[in-house]
This record gives structure tokens, C-alpha cells and sequence, in this order.
């Protein structure tokens, strides 16, 4: 092959290569469900600035508003869920957001416990997989949680995005998530109440169900990971009238925190308490509204500030904070 | 492994590399190597299967070979041997399952391994032997250069099925790295990608939905998906083959092209000398001709051709709607020779031209039309359902359907439907620049930007609208009404 033929053919190769990149980053699924914009706003938001770091599943961030707990504590707190999030790829959330945050308390919403890898979805799979950016952590949850055979299109999405070219819409091609934050800090802010006649958990009436031992480990885990960066681990669980089974493995977890002296928060024992309202605090039976969230969080402020000394890290944000929570809370809303 | 997947990819790029990477004298070794694999990556059972038939042939030509007392014996027990294992892993479950069926008690179903490409190799080995036997080809002495012949990686599972005198001096000689051979397979593949995914596999989505469910449709639907099976066929088939010709041209080997616009067919004879040619000829040359082909008369010429093509239709599939596929494209043949000259003679006496374009258009849909029928059988899962089919599409409403927009419910949406037909415009339109001229050639000759451009476009067509990859559906994603 001559010279010329060479470079002609490495110049073909790399606008090829550059190309299909732009393509793929255009094809990819950015804009649903606000996944990308929250977990990618949250590396948009200043190191270690973060006092509080929440985890889990959809329960987590219909649960807690990082802008009403500023407001009720001052502290500044971040929701770094997503739906059904196998506890698996939260222990990966936990190890990559450690990395650009030093949070004084990790906060872990336990609905991941409850179930094991192999029943999640490929739509749970992309969903926490598809907005985390590239870093080692990725590669490595990639290898640990999608079954072998499924990797391709998970490192490159646009194998399986390509099809989206029947939806393509302006949105696609607005990359403003790489530099923007996220106004509700990952929050999912819920409206209208849907009447749920929901009900406290009974636990009582359940029988205490075992814990997957995979999830026992990942626990572990996590509180060693925790400790080694010098923050508190705290469990939390949501409102869950629906619970079914699920309700005797927090059975279990509330035995497991016990042992290993993890305080645990459980909205399901505290509806009288923190005044949960069955017809006007709740999305769906298993999710709070904004004014579900907004007790839960108010609850959550006290529990907090009576359980942990905690100091509000300095920030030179606060401004922004409180431009966001008035944006948020004092339309009427 | 999938010749559509990136592991293909993968493997191609690789062996093409290592390949101009090795010394001259290395790369037909290495051809050999990379070919095992790929088979042995199948699976390693299949090798038995194949060992067995290049053995036996190996074995026979050379003993076939300047012998004279036994040489029809070797001859016949080595072609009886390929044929009856072929037979074996294709027929017996069913001839077993028909059987049973016909006792009317379940006879014991032995699981056969079905060894890839075995329908193919096997035709390779056969004209390898029977050219040997009639003297028109010198029985190889090198294992290693038979071996290659018949395992090599890009055709052994969709052909073309290549003669050995074309073949295998080809395979054994190492190539030098020419760009020109190299961009030239490249762009071959692209564009049988471009077939497969984009328009094969988006019709067959169509097809699969009509003809996986035949009891709910009838009319113009039918004949919408019969149709489009024609062409999804053409593209999946002729796409396939592209992309092994494109292998073996960025190795620098050169394959018989298998399919020459047969679609452009005026005749169901044409069409068989269009369609799957590497097949109609190895058939014509040792099945048509040794019965007599058309030497002994027009009675014995029809018997001939009604033979070849219910060997074809068992050669392509196991079950009574193959054989019936196969026969119908005899009885349209027969049909058409003994109409030839009634046809010429109403032509003359109405003053039509045989050569003019109104003429040539009709007898290219009639020719469509009837190869499409014909595989509306191949297709539907058995005769008695390819007949329902047949009876349904022409008793069922048509009209109605067309302006209900019936069509747009048989498993394609308007966006899809608009692509398939864009990418089957494309394929008229290169195919007619074909008929007259090479299109490789015709771009070579273009500006860079210009080559460049039709390049890319080709590329990102496939990559956005193949169907490939996990599949996209938004639905699946819908978890809470946010």
C-alpha cells in the first residue's frame, strides 16, 4: 500500500470514528426521566460541598428534597438515585460519588436489599448505567452487573439507541447536561395526589424474611467503604404500604442495622408521627408527593440534628441554593 | 458466529490483518488456521461431519484418479457417503416425525446435529469428486489446499458454492496487499450490510408478522408480505454473499458473484440463471446435463428440469412446501416452454416488439409476480398453510384494506414503511447502474469529497437504520407516569 493510500485511509477511519461519536452522543437517551441531568449535575456541583449523600431507588428521591432539608437544617444533601437501582450498582454510585464528595453522612434507602441482580431489567440496567460518565467504577459495574453477552451496547449505547432515530427531537441534540446542574439536586419532585388510602406497614403481621446474602455483603461493604472516607452510613426506608415480601426482609434489615449499629430510619413506623396523609401525600401506594416528600423531609431534618452533630459545610452557594428552593417552593407549589 | 455481528467483524479485521502481517508463504497456512477456527468456534462437533466428507473426497479423487477397474465403485461409494450424511442430518427427523405420523404412533426423534453449511460444503465436495471422476479436474495431492477449499471461513455457510479449479488456486497462492482489492471488498461488504440490515431484516419484520400469524390476514396484506419476502430474500441472501465476497476480496481472493439483478428476470428460465448461480449451475452441470438436459427431446428435457428443481426445493428446505416450491418453478418452466411460441406468435400477430419497454416491464412483473407466489410456499410454514395463504390473499379484500391504511398495522410503522421503501429505491436504482456497469468502478472514478460522502452515508444508514442490537422501544423504559 503506498504512502498516500495509508493516510487516506487513516483520515477516512478517524472522521468515521468522529462521526459516529457525535452520532452516538446525539442517539444517546439523555432527556428521560431527568436521569442524566441529575446524576450528571451532581458532578457538576463543587467538590466536596456535599454534608449529606442519599442512595437508592425511585424510593429515595420521591422521599427526600435536598432544597427543604437545606431550608430546615442548612444542610447541603444530594439524591443520587435511580429507579429499581440494584444494590449492587449503589455501592458503585457510593464508590464513584466518594470520589468528588466527602460527605459527613451517607444516607442508603434499603429497597435494593430486598431484591437480587438477576431479577432486575435492562431498563433498570441502562437507567443507572447510561448517565454515570465513563471512569473506572463504570467499567467495572458494567462487568458486575449486565449479564455477559449484553456488555457491547453498554459501552457503546449506540448500539442500542441507534433505533431511536424515529424520536430524535431537538432535546437530542442539547448537551447542556455536561455543564449544568441539577435544580432539585435529584430530587423527583411528584404532583398530584393520587388518594392511596395508604397505611403503615404492620410488621406485626409479617413474618421476617432473610436477607440475600449477596445484598448482606454489598452491605458490608458499603459501611466499610464509608468508614474509610470518614462518613457516617444510615439507612432509611421509605413508605411502603405495598411492600408484600419485601416487608419481611425489613424485618431482617431492621435485625441487620442492630447488629451493626447503623441507625435506621423507617417511615413505615412513624405515619402517625410524622402525619403521612393516606389521600393527599402520596403519587402511587409506593411513592410520596411533594407534600409526602415535604413532611418526610421536615422528619428527616429532626432525626438527623438529634442523632449526628452535624455542621454544615461552608458554602460560597448558598445564594444559589436559596434561588433554587424559592423557585421550587414559593410558586404555590 | 454470526457473519452479521461484531464478533465477525472482529474476526475479519483480524485475520485480514495477521494475514498481510506473515510472510507471502505463511498466509495460506494462516487462511487454513483462521478457517478451523472459525468452524471450531461453531461448534467443535460439526468438524466430524466435515472431516468426514474432505477425507472421503480427498481420498476418492486420488483413488479415482488414473485408475480404471473400481474407479465407478470409489466413485459412487464416496458420493453415496456425502449425500447420505447429508440426508441423514436433514431428512431423518422428519421422515422419521412423517412416519410416525403416518403409523399413527410417535416413533423415537434422535436429536441430529445439523453441522453448519453442511447443505453447501457438501455440493463443494461433490463437484470437486465428479470432476475428478469425469477427468475435468486433477485429484489434489495436498490435504492442507483440499482442506482450505472446503472449510474456507467467509462462504462455507452461504456459499457461493465454488468449483475447485476456480477456487482453489486462489486460496493457495498468497496475495499481495492491494489498497484498490482491500477498498474495494470493504465497500462490497458495506453494501451487502447495507441489504441485510436495513432492508431484509425491516421487511422481515413485516413477513414474519403476516406469515407467523397467516389465519388473520388475507387479501392485500398477504400479497404485501408475499412480495416483500420476495425481496427480503434477494436482500438477506445476496447481502450475505456480498459481505463473504467482500472477506475474500480484502484477502484477494475473487468469488463468483451468486446473484446478477434476478429480479430484472423476464422469464422464471432467466431468473435461474440469475438467482443463487453457484446453485442452478452446480445443478444444471451435474444433475441436468447427466440425465440428458435437453439433448433427448423436449418430453425428456421437461422430466429433467421437473427433477432438478424438486432436488432444489429438498436441497433448500425439509418439508413438502419446499418440494412443492420446487416443483412449481419446474411447472413454470415447462409451462413457459411449451407457451413460447404461442407467445411469440400472439406478440407478432398484435404488432408488439419483443424488445420494447412496455413488453420488458410486464414481463418483469409477471416474472415477480410468479417467483413471489412460488415463495410464498417456500416461506409459509407448511404447504396447508401456504395454501390458506395462497386462497386467502386472492379472496380477501384488497381495496378496503389499502384505504383503512390496513398497512400500517402489519408490524411496521409509516417511519419504517418510508425507510424500507427509500432502501429499496436505492437497491433499483444501483441495481440498474449494475446492469450496465460496475458501480465500484463508477465511484472509484469520482472526486474524493463525492467518494467520501457516498461512503459515509452508506455507513451511517446502516448504523442508524439497521436492525441490529439490542432494539430500542421507549415503552420499556416507562416506569412511573412522571
Amino acid at each position: 500500500m503506498k504512502k498516500k493510500e495509508l493516510i487516506r485511509s487513516i483520515a477516512f477511519l478517524l472522521l468515521f470514528a468522529l462521526l459516529l461519536t457525535a452520532a452516538a452522543l446525539v442517539f444517546d437517551r439523555k432527556y428521560a426521566c431527568d436521569y442524566f441531568t441529575r446524576v450528571r449535575g451532581f458532578y457538576n456541583e463543587p467538590e466536596d460541598s456535599m454534608d449529606v449523600i442519599f442512595y437508592g431507588t425511585s424510593h429515595m428521591y420521591c422521599t427526600v428534597s435536598p432544597l427543604e432539608l437545606w431550608k430546615g437544617s442548612g444542610l447541603h444533601s444530594y439524591v443520587l438515585a435511580t429507579q429499581q437501582q440494584p444494590l449492587l450498582a449503589t455501592y458503585y454510585y457510593m464508590k464513584e460519588s466518594l470520589e468528588h464528595q466527602s460527605p459527613k453522612l451517607i444516607v442508603l434507602e434499603l429497597l435494593g436489599a430486598c431484591s437480587t441482580t438477576d431479577t432486575a431489567t435492562e431498563a433498570v440496567f441502562r437507567d443507572c448505567l447510561d448517565p454515570l460518565p465513563w471512569s473506572r467504577n463504570k467499567i467495572e459495574l458494567i462487568q458486575e452487573l449486565v449479564p455477559q453477552g449484553q456488555r457491547g451496547s453498554y459501552y457503546f449505547n449506540f448500539l442500542k439507541y441507534h433505533s431511536r432515530w424515529k424520536e430524535l427531537s431537538s432535546l437530542d441534540f442539547d448537551f447542556s447536561y455536561r455543564d449544568s446542574t441539577d435544580g432539585y439536586k435529584g430530587y423527583i419532585y411528584l404532583t398530584p395526589a393520587r388518594p392511596s388510602q395508604s397505611r403503615a406497614l404492620d410488621y406485626s403481621q409479617v413474618e421476617a424474611r432473610p436477607i440475600p446474602q449477596e445484598n448482606i455483603s454489598i452491605l458490608l461493604e458499603m459501611k466499610a467503604l464509608a468508614e474509610e472516607h470518614g462518613a457516617r452510613l444510615v439507612f432509611i426506608i421509605a413508605p411502603y404500604e405495598d411492600a408484600g415480601e419485601n416487608a419481611g426482609i425489613y424485618k431482617s434489615l431492621h435485625q441487620f442495622a442492630l447488629e451493626q449499629d447503623t441507625p435506621l430510619l423507617d417511615f413505615n413506623l412513624l405515619y402517625d408521627q410524622v402525619g403521612f396523609d393516606g389521600n393527599l401525600d402520596f403519587f402511587d401506594i409506593n411513592h410520596l408527593n411533594t407534600s409526602g416528600a415535604s413532611k418526610a423531609t421536615a422528619w428527616l431534618a429532626d432525626w438527623l440534628e438529634d442523632r449526628f452533630e452535624l455542621e454544615a459545610v461552608p458554602s460560597q452557594d448558598e445564594a444559589r441554593w436559596q434561588t433554587l428552593y424559592e423557585a421550587l417552593y414559593s410558586s404555590g407549589n | 458466529m454470526n457473519i452479521i455481528s461484531v464478533g465477525f467483524l472482529a474476526f475479519v479485521l483480524l485475520v485480514t490483518a495477521v494475514y498481510y502481517l506473515l510472510p507471502l508463504k505463511l498466509r495460506p497456512c494462516w487462511l487454513l488456521a483462521a478457517s478451523l477456527l472459525f468452524y471450531i468456534y461453531a461448534d467443535i462437533r460439526y468438524l466430524l461431519f466435515l472431516g468426514a466428507s474432505i477425507l472421503s473426497c480427498y481420498a476418492g479423487a486420488l483413488a479415482i484418479q488414473g485408475r480404471v477397474r473400481g474407479r465407478k465403485l470409489i466413485f459412487l461409494l464416496v458420493l453415496l457417503f456425502n449425500l447420505g450424511l447429508l440426508a441423514c442430518v436433514k431428512f431423518l427427523p422428519y421422515s422419521l416425525n412423517v412416519l410416525g405420523l403416518l403409523l399413527g404412533r410417535e416413533l423415537p426423534q434422535p436429536r441430529f446435529l445439523v453441522p453448519l453449511g453442511i447443505s453447501f460444503y457438501t455440493l463443494q465436495a461433490l463437484s470437486y469428486l465428479i470432476d475428478v471422476y469425469r477427468g475435468e479436474a486433477q485429484g489434489e495431492r495436498s490435504l492442507w489446499k483440499f482442506t482450505l477449499y472446503m472449510s474456507f471461513f467467509p462462504i462455507i455457510m452461504q456459499g457461493p458454492i465454488c468449483r475447485y479449479s476456480q477456487l482453489s488456486p486462489q486460496l493457495s497462492s498468497p496475495h499481495r496487499l492491494d489498497y484498490r482489492q482491500l477498498k474495494f471488498g470493504a465497500q462490497l461488504m458495506l453494501w451487502g450490510f447495507f441489504k441485510k440490515l436495513v432492508i431484509a431484516d425491516r421487511a422481515g419484520l413485516l413477513v414474519n408478522q403476516v406469515f407467523d400469524n397467516y389465519e388473520a390476514y388475507a387479501g392485500l396484506s398477504v400479497f404485501v408480505a408475499m412480495c416483500l419476502y420476495t425481496l427480503q430474500l434477494y436482500a438477506d441472501f445476496s447481502g450475505c454473499v456480498d459481505i463473504s465476497r467482500g472477506v475474500s476480496g480484502m484477502l484477494g481472493i475473487s468469488l463468483p458473484d451468486n446473484f446478477r439483478r434476478p429480479l430484472f428476470s423476464q422469464s422464471i428460465q432467466e431468473f435461474w440463471r440469475r438467482w443463487h448461480i453457484s446453485l442452478s449451475s452446480w445443478f444444471r452441470d451435474y444433475v441436468y446435463i447427466p440425465l440428458g438436459g435437453n439433448r433427448k427431446g423436449p418430453a425428456r428435457k421437461y422430466l429433467n428440469i421437473m427433477v432438478v428443481f424438486a432436488l432444489s426445493g429438498l436441497w433448500h428446505g425439509v418439508g413438502i412446501n419446499y418440494l412443492f416450491w420446487g416443483l412449481l418453478h419446474g411447472g413454470y418452466q415447462v409451462l413457459g416452454g411449451l407457451s413460447r411460441r404461442p407467445k411469440a406468435a400472439l406478440l407478432r400477430r398484435l404488432g408488439v416488439a419483443q424488445d420494447s419497454r412496455a413488453l420488458v416491464l410486464l414481463r418483469r412483473l409477471l416474472c415477480f409476480l410468479l417467483v413471489s407466489f412460488a415463495f410464498l410456499f417456500f416461506r409459509a410454514p407448511g404447504l396447508r398453510a401456504g395454501m390458506h395463504m395462497a386462497s386467502a390473499m386472492l379472496l380477501g379484500s384488497w381495496l378496503p384494506q389499502l384505504s383503512g391504511g390496513a398497512l400500517l398495522n402489519l408490524g411496521l410503522d409509516g417511519a419504517d414503511l418510508l425507510v424500507l421503501a427509500l432502501a429499496l429505491a436505492i437497491l433499483l436504482a444501483v441495481s440498474i447502474i449494475q446492469e450496465r456497469q460496475s458501480l465500484r468502478e463508477l465511484i472509484s472514478r469520482q472526486r474524493l469529497p463525492l467518494r467520501w460522502t457516498l461512503y459515509l452515508l452508506c455507513l451511517f444508514a446502516v448504523l442508524i437504520f439497521g436492525i441490529y442490537g439490542p432494539g430500542y422501544d421507549s415503552a420499556q423504559f416507562i416506569y412511573m407516569n412522571f
